[in-house]
């Protein structure tokens, strides 16, 4: 069986201004998130958006966590773009709830559009992890 | 039970050259800040990067630890993940963060004033905190006397 999969789940904003709250489940096959990523279709909604995370009814991140913290631009090496958890967040199933905000004030022409997150989901047992680590570096 | 937990102060900025108190406090049940990042939220807008829109100085512990200055800058465009510097600062329970944010933004346009160009701002300090282990809140009432004074000697 296959040790990564990247989950995706769809957040659409219809409006400015809107707060969407989103529930989905991760894979029952995989046991451990290691990251997250972000993905919108444009830098100018991204500044001051913000999301809230919780992943099997444990905190992530707050409600007014930037979504900016989890995302980068397209020049990032895949491998690099995805926040990494340091410690163990459980997968295998567990419910994934939080609610994303979009920023007031931003170019209606842009609107409505899906806010795409992904969830980097392994099965590998726990090792704390370095934010920012490099994929290279841990395999020379 | 997830042990770390990115805390935000938010600071809104509305006037040029404003210095902006910080005077937090964090819950009593972290134990350790271990990162940082301090960046500008939203408010600003340009086509290029700014090096320096502001500088902040942060203490711990209810201004017992003084522990970082930095600059907090302007990004056009979106780059890398951000990254927390690091950070290990044992919490005592119930103290204060403190210091302030200094806004040092140039006015790029010396013949406009600058009331017309100022735009105001929001930057957050995201502190990456670890909860205490085995953190149990007890009542300084339920506490037997002789074992505080043990505890102190």
């Amino acid at each position: 069986m296959k040790n990564h999969k990247f989950q995706q789940i769809r957040i659409r904003i219809n409006a400015p201004g809107d707060s969407v709250r989103f529930a989905a489940e991760t894979d029952k096959l995989y046991a451990k998130v290691r990251g997250v990523f972000a993905s919108v279709p444009s830098d100018q909604v991204l500044v001051g958006a913000t999301i809230g995370l919780k992943i099997n009814g444990q905190d992530v991140f707050d409600d007014a966590h930037e979504v900016r913290m989890i995302s980068c631009g397209n020049q990032v090496a895949p491998n690099n773009k995805f926040f990494r958890f340091e410690e163990h967040i459980e997968a295998g199933g567990s419910t994934v709830e939080g609610r994303y905000t979009d920023p007031r004030g931003t170019n209606p022409a842009l609107y409505p559009y899906d806010v795409k997150l992904y969830l980097w989901l392994v099965n590998e047992t726990h090792q704390p992890e370095k934010h920012g680590e490099k994929h290279s570096e841990k395999h020379p | 039970m997830t042990k770390i937990r990115y805390h935000i102060i938010q600071l809104d900025v509305s006037e040029y050259g404003q210095v902006v108190e910080i005077r937090h406090r964090l819950p009593s049940n972290y134990g350790s800040c271990t990162g940082y990042v301090a960046r500008h939220v939203k408010g600003i807008s340009s086509d290029v990067d700014i090096p320096e829109i502001g500088l902040v100085a942060v203490e711990f512990n209810s201004r017992k630890q003084l522990y970082f200055n930095d600059l907090v800058g302007y990004e056009a465009q979106v780059d890398q993940l951000p990254e927390y510097q690091e950070l290990n600062i044992p919490l005592e329970s119930g103290q204060l963060v403190t210091g302030f944010y200094l806004d040092t933004q140039k006015n790029p346009y010396p013949l406009i004033d600058i009331k017309e160009w100022f735009r105001p701002y929001q930057v957050a300090i995201y502190l990456k905190c670890e909860l205490q282990n085995g953190k149990k809140h007890v009542r300084s009432s339920c506490i037997h006397p002789v074992a505080a004074e043990a505890a102190a000697n």
